[in-house]
C-alpha cells in the first residue's frame, strides 16, 4: 500500500516538475504567397533614415526601411544593406550654416527652456563614394516623384544635383530606379511624393512648386511600370496629410504674446489700415494684452494694406515662426513673412495635391495588386486622437508627442517602427503572409537632456 | 482507486483551469494538502483562519501551529501576433507563512492569535521588458494579525469571532516613456500601511459523520496614504517629475466560505469548501500624487467576483500517518481587456497532495505539494491597448509543525 502510494506520488511530482516552465504556443513567421528573398525600398528621407534634421547612422539604423528590413528577414529576406553614413556624424542640407551646424538637432537645457539646437554637421559625408551593388535602401533625402526617373534634358542627371544621391548612386547619369532595379529585388517598398509638397510647404509656399497632380500620376506610373511591371511584388505607401505634421502644427495662429504698451502702439499703427480693411469687407486688425493672432503676410490683401492681415486658426505657422517672434525687437515692424506661414489659400492647394497623389497611388497599388499602406490615415488618427500602443500614448505634438523627431517632420525610431508596421499589416493582408512585427517600444524618442 | 485519480489528476492538466487576483490560500498545510479545504473541518489552531468557529473544539489545552510555502511561479507572455516576442517573469520565490497559538481558557472559550499572509504578489517582468510602461516589478505583502475568541455553545456548535489588523506594503517599479541617454525615465513606489478588518465563523456537528462551516472575512481596504513616489527622470524634467508622496488604495476582499466534512470511515475523511471572493470591490487602482506637477494616475481594474470550489481527502494510515489529496478550481476575476501584467490573472486549476506524521505525541509534521495551472489566455489591458498571451504556473511545496499539550 504504502509503495504503491509512493510510486504515484513520485511519478505525479515527475509530471508536475517536468511541466514546471508552461509550455507555449509558438508563433510561427511566414511569407504567404511574396517573395520576399531581395527586399529593396525606394523613396525619399523617410526611405533614408533621415531624422532629427539630418541623416546618420542613428537614423539609418532605426528608420523604417531598415525596421522593415529587419522583420522581414523572419520570412526569407538574406539581408538589408544600406549606404551607411561612413563617420559618427551627420549631416542634413548642402548649405552650410553659421558654425557649420547642418548635423542632428538635440534637446537643449537653456534658461528659455528645453529646445532643439542644430549640432555640428559632417560635410564629408557628402564625399562618401559607397556605390554597392548590394545596396538594397534607394531612399534620397529631398526627392520628389520626378527625382527617381531620368530628367529632362537639360537638366543635370539626379545624381549630379543631389549630394544625398551621388554618395551611393553607381554613375554621375544614374537614376534612382535604374539604380534600384539593378539590386534584382523580388518585393520593393515605394514610399515617395512627400516631397511634392513638402519642399514647397517648408518655404511657407514662397519658394519651389507643389507637382502637378497630373504630373504626379504620369511619373508615379513610369516609376510603377519600371519597379513593379516585370511582376515583382511590393507595397506602396501614400502621402501623410499636411495637417499631421508637427512642423506646421505646433506654433498656435495667436502666440503673439505682448504687453499693454505695445497693444497700444500696434492699435494706432493700423488705425488707418482698419478703415480701409472695412470698406473693402476684410477683417480689422486689433490687439489688446496678452496673446493676439500674428500679423503675417498674405499676397492675397491688397499692396495698399501692406499684403497683411492677423492670422485665423485656418492658417499654420510653421516651427521657425518662433524663433522670428523671438528676434523682434522694440523696434521691429512684428510681422511673419511669406517664408513663416502657410495661409488658407496655400493649405488648400497643398491638400489637394496630396488628395490626388494618394488617389493615384491607390490605383497603382490596384494595377498591380500591391499591398496599400494608409500612411495619411494612421498620421491623421495619429495626430487627432493619438495611438496607444504598449502602453503609451503617441501623438503629433512636437517633442513629447514620441513619433516625431526634433525637426518635426520625420519620425523617431519609435515613430520609424510604428510606420514599419502600418507596412507589415498591409503586406500581412495582401499577400496571406505572417510577418512578425516590429516592437515598437525596443526603439528610441526624442532624448531629454 | 489510486489509478482512476492519478489519471484524472493527469486529464486536469490538460483542462481548462482558473486564478485569484493576489490571494493567496496557503494558511495551514495540512489543509493545503488537501487542496485548502478546511472551513467544515475541526483542524486546531490553524481554524482562526478557516473558520473562528471550529477553533472552541480545541482538543488539548495549548494549540500551536507555524510553518510556511516556497511558491516557485512561472509567468510567460507572448505578444499578440503577428510577432516572434515573447518574455518570462522572473520571480523571485514567495515565501507565504502563518503563525496560530491557541489556548483553552475554559472547557467552552478558546483563545488565540494567528499572523498569516493571505494576500500578497511578487513578480518580477525586468526592466527592459515590452510591457515596462505597465511594470517591471512588484511586490506585494499583507500580514494579517488576528486575535480570536470562539464560544463552544454546545456540544455541536461553536462561534467564533476575530479581528484583523493588516500591515499591507507595496512595492513595485514601472518605466515612463521619457527617455535620456540612459534610456527610459522610472519611478519607483513605496508604502506601507496598517487597516483593519474581522474575521467570523461558526461551525456545526451535525452528525457523528458530517460536520459543517460558514466563514466570513470581512473586506479589508489597505489605504495607503504618504506613500512614496521615487523618479528617475532627465534632468531637464526633474522639476516636474519630482520625488513625492502618494495614496492610494488597494482592497482585501471579502470572503465568505462554506464548508463542510465527511468522515467516510475511521480512515477517511473527505472535505469540501466553497468560497465566494468579492473581488468586485476592486474597481480602480489610483495614484493620487502629491505634487501638482506629477499626473494623477487612474487605472481601471473592475474585477467580477469569483467562487473557488475545493474537494480534500485524508486518509489515515495508521497512528503516525495520514496522506492527503486535493483539487480545486479558481476562476478568474479579472474581466476581458482589463488583464495587466502586474497581476497576470487566469482561471487556474489546483492540485495538491500531502502527508502528515506524528512525530511524538505532542509534535507532529505536515508537509504538502500544490501545484496550480493556469489555463493559458490570450487577452490584455486596454487602456494602454498591451495584448498577448499570458501562461501562468506554480509549484509550492510546504512544511509546517504542529505542537500542542
Amino acid at each position: 500500500m504504502l509503495k504503491t502510494i509512493l510510486k504515484y506520488t513520485m511519478l505525479l511530482t515527475a509530471v508536475l516538475l517536468w511541466s514546471c516552465e508552461p509550455n507555449t504556443d509558438e508563433f510561427t513567421p511566414a511569407n504567404g504567397s511574396a517573395d520576399f528573398s531581395k527586399f529593396v525600398a525606394i523613396g525619399d528621407s523617410y526611405t533614408a533614415g533621415y531624422t532629427d534634421g539630418a541623416l546618420g547612422r542613428k537614423g539609418q539604423e532605426s528608420g523604417f526601411s531598415y525596421i522593415l528590413g529587419q522583420q522581414l528577414a523572419y520570412v526569407g529576406s538574406n539581408s538589408y544593406n544600406q549606404p551607411l553614413v561612413q563617420s559618427e556624424g551627420s549631416v542634413g542640407t548642402t548649405d552650410l550654416p553659421a558654425g557649420g551646424k547642418n548635423g542632428y538637432l538635440k534637446l537643449e537645457l537653456s534658461e528659455a527652456g528645453i529646445a532643439p539646437v542644430p549640432t555640428v554637421g559632417d560635410m564629408s559625408i557628402f564625399a562618401d563614394e559607397i556605390y554597392s551593388p548590394d545596396n538594397q535602401n534607394f531612399g534620397v533625402p529631398g526627392a520628389k516623384v520626378i527625382h527617381l526617373g531620368e530628367l529632362p534634358d537639360p537638366s543635370p542627371s539626379y545624381a549630379q544635383l543631389n549630394p544625398f544621391f551621388k554618395r551611393f548612386a553607381s554613375s554621375d547619369q544614374a537614376t534612382v530606379i535604374g539604380d534600384a532595379m539593378a539590386a534584382n529585388p523580388s518585393f520593393v517598398s515605394l514610399w515617395i511624393g512627400g516631397n511634392d509638397v513638402l519642399t514647397y510647404a517648408l518655404t511657407g509656399g514662397e519658394d519651389d512648386a507643389i507637382t502637378p497632380s497630373a504630373m504626379f500620376d504620369y511619373a508615379l506610373s513610369e516609376i510603377a511600370k519600371v519597379a513593379f511591371g516585370s511582376g515583382q511584388q511590393g507595397v506602396i505607401a501614400n502621402v501623410p496629410g499636411i495637417d499631421a505634421l508637427p512642423y506646421f502644427t505646433t506654433i498656435p495662429y495667436n502666440a503673439f504674446t505682448i504687453d499693454a504698451k505695445t497693444a497700444a502702439v500696434l492699435n494706432s499703427k493700423y488705425e488707418q489700415y482698419n478703415l480701409a480693411a472695412k470698406q473693402m469687407g476684410l477683417a480689422e486688425m486689433v490687439f489688446s494684452e496678452g496673446s493676439n493672432a500674428f500679423v503675417i503676410y498674405d499676397e492675397t490683401i491688397p499692396a495698399q494694406l501692406g499684403s497683411r492681415r492677423q492670422a485665423t486658426s485656418d492658417d499654420r505657422l510653421l516651427l521657425t515662426a518662433k524663433a522670428e517672434a523671438q528676434s523682434w525687437t522694440a523696434t521691429s515692424d512684428p510681422i511673419l513673412g511669406n517664408e513663416f506661414v502657410l495661409t488658407t489659400t496655400e493649405l488648400d492647394e497643398i491638400r489637394n495635391a496630396t488628395n490626388a497623389y494618394n488617389e493615384t497611388i491607390k490605383g497603382i497599388s490596384k494595377q498591380y495588386g500591391l499591398a496599400h499602406v494608409d500612411l495619411y490615415a494612421i498620421m491623421k488618427e495619429l495626430s487627432e486622437k493619438g495611438l496607444v500602443i504598449d502602453g503609451h500614448k503617441y501623438s503629433a505634438a512636437f517633442v513629447s508627442g514620441g513619433a516625431f523627431s526634433l525637426d518635426g517632420i520625420h519620425a523617431t525610431g519609435r515613430g520609424s517602427a510604428i510606420i514599419a508596421n502600418a507596412f507589415i499589416e498591409a503586406i500581412n493582408t495582401t499577400y496571406k503572409a505572417n510577418v512578425p512585427l516590429a516592437n515598437v517600444n525596443d526603439y528610441d524618442m526624442v532624448e531629454f537632456p | 482507486m489510486k489509478r482512476i485519480l492519478l489519471f484524472c489528476g493527469l486529464l486536469a492538466l490538460g483542462l481548462q483551469m482558473r486564478a485569484e487576483g493576489y490571494q493567496v490560500n496557503l494558511q495551514g498545510n495540512r489543509q493545503t494538502g488537501m487542496g485548502h479545504t478546511g472551513t467544515g473541518l475541526f483542524f486546531g489552531a490553524s481554524s482562526m483562519h478557516f473558520n473562528p468557529g471550529a477553533l472552541s473544539f480545541l482538543d488539548k489545552k495549548y494549540d500551536f501551529s507555524f510553518g510556511g510555502s516556497a511558491v516557485f511561479s512561472n509567468n510567460t507572455f507572448q505578444k499578440q501576433t503577428p510577432s516572434v516576442y515573447e518574455a518570462k517573469s522572473d520571480n523571485p520565490v514567495g515565501t507565504p507563512f502563518y503563525f496560530y497559538g491557541a489556548t483553552k481558557l475554559t472547557n467552552k472559550l478558546v483563545v488565540g492569535l494567528s499572523v498569516t499572509s493571505p494576500y500578497g504578489n511578487t513578480l518580477k517582468w525586468g526592466d527592459d521588458w515590452d510591457g515596462k510602461y505597465l511594470i517591471q516589478d512588484i511586490s506585494l505583502k499583507a500580514i494579517f494579525v488576528q486575535p480570536t475568541m470562539s464560544y463552544k455553545i454546545n456540544d455541536k456548535l461553536g462561534l467564533g469571532l476575530g479581528l484583523m489588523a493588516v500591515s499591507g506594503s507595496v512595492d513595485l517599479n514601472k518605466a515612463l516613456p521619457v527617455h535620456d541617454t540612459m534610456g527610459d525615465a522610472s519611478v519607483n513606489i513605496t508604502g506601507n500601511t496598517w487597516a483593519f478588518g474581522f474575521n467570523a465563523g461558526v461551525s456545526y456537528q451535525a452528525t457523528d459523520k458530517l460536520s459543517l462551516g460558514l466563514s466570513y472575512r470581512s473586506k479589508v481596504m489597505v489605504e495607503m496614504e504618504g506613500g512614496d513616489a521615487d523618479f528617475t527622470v532627465p534632468n531637464s524634467l526633474a522639476g516636474v517629475y519630482t520625488d513625492t508622496k502618494f495614496n492610494a488604495e488597494l482592497p482585501m476582499p471579502t470572503n465568505i466560505t462554506f464548508g463542510l466534512g465527511y468522515q467516510i470511515n475511521e480512515k477517511l475523511l473527505l472535505a469540501a469548501d466553497l468560497q465566494y471572493v468579492g473581488w468586485s470591490a476592486y474597481e480602480s487602482l489610483d495614484f493620487d500624487f502629491e505634487a501638482e506637477s506629477v499626473p494623477d494616475s487612474k487605472n481601471q481594474r473592475d474585477f467580477d467576483n469569483t467562487m473557488i470550489y475545493r474537494l480534500g481527502a485524508e486518509y489515515t494510515m495508521n497512528d503516525k500517518i495520514q496522506f492527503r489529496a486535493g483539487i480545486y478550481y479558481d476562476s478568474t476575476p479579472i474581466p476581458e481587456d482589463l488583464l495587466t501584467p502586474e497581476t497576470p490573472g487566469t482561471n487556474k486549476i489546483g492540485m495538491s497532495m500531502g502527508c502528515g506524521y506524528q512525530i511524538c505525541d505532542k509534535l507532529s509534521v505536515d508537509v504538502s505539494l500544490l501545484y496550480i495551472h493556469g489555463e493559458k489566455r490570450e487577452d490584455g489591458y486596454a487602456p494602454t491597448n498591451f495584448y498577448g498571451t499570458y501562461y501562468t504556473n506554480a509549484v509550492i511545496p510546504g512544511i509546517g509543525l504542529n505542537y500542542s499539550f
